[in-house]
């Protein structure tokens, strides 16, 4: 366990919720759970009006130069204004370049001039002592709590959980406990009554991603993936990543119109895993009928734990 | 532009690489695709620039970072991708891929994110539940403006926009 990152977790006050772009306009169910579950759990959120994409995927692509990025990245850091030191991502990706520009301050003074310089040209600095963790990760600290506030016990659940190689492997030492044998999800799953299964492809890459122009290594990817978590028959798939979730989502569709699975088995990110066992409602607050998986929620695996309210 | 790259790149490689395959190992492309980072590694070393840059080896990595973080000796693959990926976009090669995510700019210059809403449904969802974020304002849209030309991303746009036209 990383005990250091740990401590440095804030457990009451004042955070930056930093929802990055699918969570807002192809699942937004992720960023309205994620706010009422850390608004149950005693923390003031404040979530900035408007939201830049971080720019991850195009430096991925080989189009934006890491200053490029990192200068964006200082842009949405530069909307705490000294008021809130604590940031959280609900995206493995988003995690991943915030952190990446969080090291490159300590790091890199040419490129630091390049970076300060262009956003002070627009009335901004690159605040100095901002803290960035993923949302899973409070969840983690937070467990005990978490525990106390179950009305909707996961009981029976039996879920498969995947963690994303964006958040394990691109700061390796940031993990909060380990990236080749990671449990902190796994955890917070029992916390809340259900059962994590373990299956062989566990650590396998969701496939997304793969760039855009190859979309059968993705479909590959996600498709093996499936196929093992099917070999344990799970209630629900469980991520941290709304990539991951968008792949896991959109394979079993397309596998469902080739026949090749005759039913899907609901993915989730974390904080709407923790907004249902919180008892919010699973349409309106926690938008589980947007992802392809859970479109008819009556008669997916969760009936089990809807039905009985 | 390729002595830069030859600068940047194989130095790195020649000192650290081991040839010893854990990345190809490790990395969840290479299982499906003719992905190969130790391959890769092996070009470079080999100064085979022009293999390497057309080679589907640089457009099938995930960036996943599996391979860093099981090299035995740290060699950083996917910054070398990047490096390789940028530098064959900005020689005009793979069009395709270019296309594509300048089309994604675009998206980006008008949302600030990379994906519009994409459905009545989700527009409701929204609404219903308070989510304001829309398209970014004139004045959020000339910030990121500025970035790009301070950053030389404006440069890079018309190289290849230039080379483009050279295709």
């Amino acid at each position: 366990m990383n005990v250091e990152k740990l401590k440095k977790i804030p457990e009451e006050g004042d955070l930056f919720l930093y929802p990055g772009c699918l969570s807002v306009n192809i699942y937004p169910g992720i960023e309205t759970s994620t706010i009422k579950v850390l608004s149950k759990l005693g923390y003031n959120v404040y979530v900035p009006e408007e939201v830049l994409c971080c720019g991850l995927p195009l430096f991925l692509a080989g189009i934006l130069s890491s200053n490029t990025m990192y200068t964006i990245v200082g842009r949405i850091l530069a909307e705490t204004q000294d008021r809130y030191e604590n940031v959280l991502t609900v995206c493995n990706g988003c995690y991943s370049s915030i952190n990446s520009a969080l090291e490159n301050i300590k790091n890199n003074g040419e490129s630091m001039k390049i970076i300060e310089s262009a956003l002070n040209a627009i009335g901004f600095t690159f605040p100095q002592n901002v803290n960035c963790f993923h949302v899973a990760e409070l969840f983690y600290k937070m467990r005990q709590k978490i525990s106390e506030l179950v009305e909707r016990p996961l009981d029976d659940l039996r879920i498969a959980v995947h963690y994303g190689c964006h958040y394990l492997y691109s700061h390796q030492n940031k993990v909060l406990d380990s990236s080749e044998h990671p449990k902190f999800l796994d955890e917070i799953v029992s916390t809340l009554g259900g059962t994590s299964i373990d299956y062989e492809e566990k650590d396998l890459c969701c496939g997304e991603p793969a760039l855009r122009s190859i979309r059968n290594l993705s479909f590959e990817l996600a498709r093996r993936k499936i196929l093992s978590i099917f070999e344990e028959e799970p209630d629900l798939i469980l991520v941290m990543c709304p990539s991951c979730l968008r792949a896991i989502d959109k394979i079993q569709f397309e596998m469902l119109s080739f026949e090749e699975i005759d039913v899907q088995i609901p993915v989730v990110h974390i904080s709407q895993l923790i907004g249902l066992a919180f008892g919010l409602d699973p349409r309106k607050e926690l938008g589980l009928n947007l992802h392809l998986s859970s479109r008819d929620l009556d008669q997916s695996p969760l009936r089990k734990i809807l039905s009985e309210r | 532009m390729m002595g830069e790259l030859n600068k940047s790149l194989s130095l790195e490689i020649l000192l650290k690489c081991l040839q010893c395959g854990s990345c190809t190992g490790s990395c969840p492309a290479a299982r499906f695709s003719q992905c190969n980072p130790r391959l890769l590694a092996y070009h470079l070393v080999r100064r085979k620039f022009d293999d390497v840059k057309n080679d589907n080896l640089v457009w099938l990595c995930l960036i996943c970072y599996s391979c860093n973080v099981r090299c035995p000796n740290n060699v950083d693959i996917p910054q070398l991708i990047l490096r390789l990926r940028e530098n064959a976009l900005l020689s005009g090669l793979k069009r395709d891929v270019l296309d594509l995510y300048l089309s994604i700019v675009d998206i980006l210059m008008e949302w600030g994110m990379l994906t519009p809403v994409l459905s009545e449904e989700i527009e409701m969802f929204k609404r219903q539940a308070g989510i304001k974020h829309g398209k970014i304002s004139d004045q959020t849209r000339n910030d990121l403006k500025t970035i790009f030309k301070l950053t030389s991303f404006h440069e890079k746009l018309k190289m290849f926009e230039k080379e483009g036209s050279l295709k």
